[in-house]
């Protein structure tokens, strides 16, 4: 066996060379796939601050002297403050109602078992696997009539809730699976209703669970194209839809798009990495039921 | 009949208020499209609009473009959800060890997950750009020649299944990850005393314990490629010709490029259909599946 070294007590094997060239490959191996999921992003991040001429030259100039003029000129363009309050606006509404409606909902099916559990959960799953394309035709139709297209947002932020309730639900209800039921149990006995054991005694435990619900919701709210293209007027666009204005006929703007793609990214970033612990776990809650 | 008592009244009033939200927002908008679908609506020529019962649908089924947009959205589905089962796993076989840095990779590998699909399939435009993109120029430096990927028909589907799969491969990572960390450690140190070699490990053990989640996760894939349209209206708007146009997108077209709203409606209804059936026998399978191995 290799030679024992001592140091603080404790003995560390000197590796085998064989070993060390396993681990350099394992190591070389995480590395590529790390640079195959992160390089589009630092791209984006670089090209954006790149001066238009040297945004395109190939082979690609990986020094440059960085300029801020794209992000100057998309923060000047007259409605982009616009699209960035809709944007916040029906973000943070949406994923509110959805906590709001879909929590109470994760409990009872979590906690009760009651004639029709399957079908209400069942219809509530539906949801999330209907394609929007089959819901935009009706929504734009009634909100042509009802006259919501251009004038407020709240027609894109109900239109989310398809989506998000059924995300929450589907979400809290296995989080709220792994609450120990003695819990529930030694409140009720104590005579606390179901409501106030709900909120007084899970809902403190399941903070986690509501941040990761939360951020699923904020991540599909603030990213969605297609309900936001279709739902809206020019006064009520989000971010996403600006995105694709830079693509025109004449030709796209990649250093005023680079620059726009990376402040919708940015938010969503800084957010998980707060959360990034939950994102994770939220993951296999997501799928496993 | 049971009387409703307050006891029993319980549940409903926790799981009211979404049922009640998701009839509205969903379920009326979808007796709504259903109604359209047996009408024609079209908004350019109003003038012949009216119910028209299964007239639509007869025109569907009797179009070519439909089956070859099912084609195609086949293809996108199942090559784009099966390539991200299979690097996914095989990531996450490779980081399911103890290594420094193993957290931060975990949380760095999710963020192609955060970013808008949109902006996904416009930056992946340029990186595919036959002169100025990323990936001829990376194919330049070992020596394949440029290739024209959104301009040709044989390619650009194969273009829109890579972006959604530097997407969304992660997604497969984190959960395969998480699976594998569950597996319980005894059969492992069984197998090994008996002698299984890695490669057996893996196939008789690791594969049949994780088959249930692998499928569901496969099955939430499939689901969430059929619902997005992103990709294929930034990348390649169903072109060339229409070797990018996935049932999903047809729809888009028919309804809000054409104008048909009548039959745009029937091949969305059809489309959710196929889905729903698709997605019910899939969660099925995998509970029952579920309910065997435990």
């Amino acid at each position: 066996m290799s030679a024992n070294s001592v140091r603080n007590g404790r003995s560390l094997p000197a590796l085998s060379l064989g070993r060390k060239m396993r681990r350099l490959a394992f190591y070389c191996a995480i590395t590529a796939i790390l640079f195959v999921f992160l390089f589009p992003i630092y791209w984006t991040f670089t090209t954006s601050t790149k001066p238009e001429s040297q945004a395109f030259s190939i082979p690609p100039v990986w020094l440059f002297r960085p300029t801020f003029d794209n992000y100057l000129a998309i923060f000047q363009q007259q409605s982009f403050g616009t699209y960035v309050l809709n944007s916040v606006t029906v973000t943070t509404t949406s994923t509110v109602l959805a906590l709001l409606i879909g929590t109470p909902a994760a409990y009872g099916l979590s906690r009760f078992r009651f004639r029709g559990r399957s079908q209400i959960a069942f219809f509530i799953l539906s949801s999330r696997i209907t394609p929007p394309v089959l819901l935009m035709l009706p929504f734009f139709l009634l909100y042509q009539n009802l006259g919501l297209l251009g004038t407020t947002t709240w027609g894109l932020t109900v239109a989310y809730l398809t989506f998000n309730i059924s995300l929450v639900v589907t979400l809290m209800a296995n989080f709220f699976d792994d609450v120990p039921r003695e819990l529930d149990e030694a409140a009720l006995v104590d005579g606390a209703s179901r409501w106030t054991t709900f909120v007084r005694v899970v809902l403190p435990l399941s903070r986690s669970g509501l941040a990761t619900a939360a951020i699923f919701c904020v991540v599909f709210s603030w990213n969605e194209f297609l309900y936001a293209f279709i739902l809206t007027g020019s006064e009520t666009r989000t971010l996403p839809v600006l995105l694709t204005t830079f693509v025109r006929s004449t030709g796209t703007d990649w250093g005023k798009l680079t620059a726009a793609a990376s402040f919708v990214m940015l938010p969503m970033l800084v957010l998980s990495f707060f959360v990034q612990r939950n994102l994770a776990r939220g993951l296999t809650y997501g799928a496993v039921k | 009949m049971q009387r409703l008592t307050a006891q029993r009244a319980q549940p409903l009033f926790f799981v009211s208020p979404a049922v009640l939200a998701l009839l509205l927002v969903g379920v009326y908008p979808t007796l709504s499209a259903l109604l359209i679908s047996f009408t024609r609506s079209d908004l350019l020529t109003p003038a012949n609009n009216g119910f028209v019962g299964l007239d639509n649908y007869a025109a569907v089924v009797a179009d070519p473009r439909f089956w070859g947009s099912l084609v195609v959205q086949g293809g996108y589905t199942f090559g784009g959800a099966g390539l991200q089962m299979i690097l996914g796993l095989a990531i996450a076989l490779l980081l399911h060890r103890s290594f420094r840095g193993k957290s931060l990779v975990r949380a760095l590998i999710l963020a192609p997950m955060l970013l808008a699909p949109v902006s996904v399939g416009l930056v992946w435009r340029l990186f595919f750009n036959a002169d100025a993109g990323m990936v001829n120029y990376f194919l330049g430096l070992v020596g394949i020649g440029p290739i024209a990927w959104l301009g040709s028909s044989s390619t650009a589907l194969w273009a829109v299944v890579v972006a959604d799969t530097w997407q969304w491969t992660p997604f497969v990572v984190a959960i395969a990850l998480a699976g594998l960390e569950s597996l319980p450690a005894d059969p492992y140190e069984a197998a090994a005393i008996d002698g299984a070699g890695r490669l057996q490990l893996f196939r008789y053990l690791t594969l049949p314990l994780l088959a249930p989640l692998l499928v569901l996760t496969a099955t939430l894939r499939a689901i969430d490629s059929i619902r997005t349209l992103d990709l294929v209206f930034v990348m390649t708007f169903g072109g060339p010709g229409v070797s990018t146009q996935t049932t999903n997108f047809f729809v888009y077209l028919t309804g809000f490029f054409y104008y048909h709203m009548g039959l745009a409606s029937a091949i969305a209804v059809l489309l959710t259909i196929i889905v729903t059936i698709g997605a019910t026998v899939l969660i099925r399978v995998t509970r029952a599946q579920t309910e065997a191995t435990t």
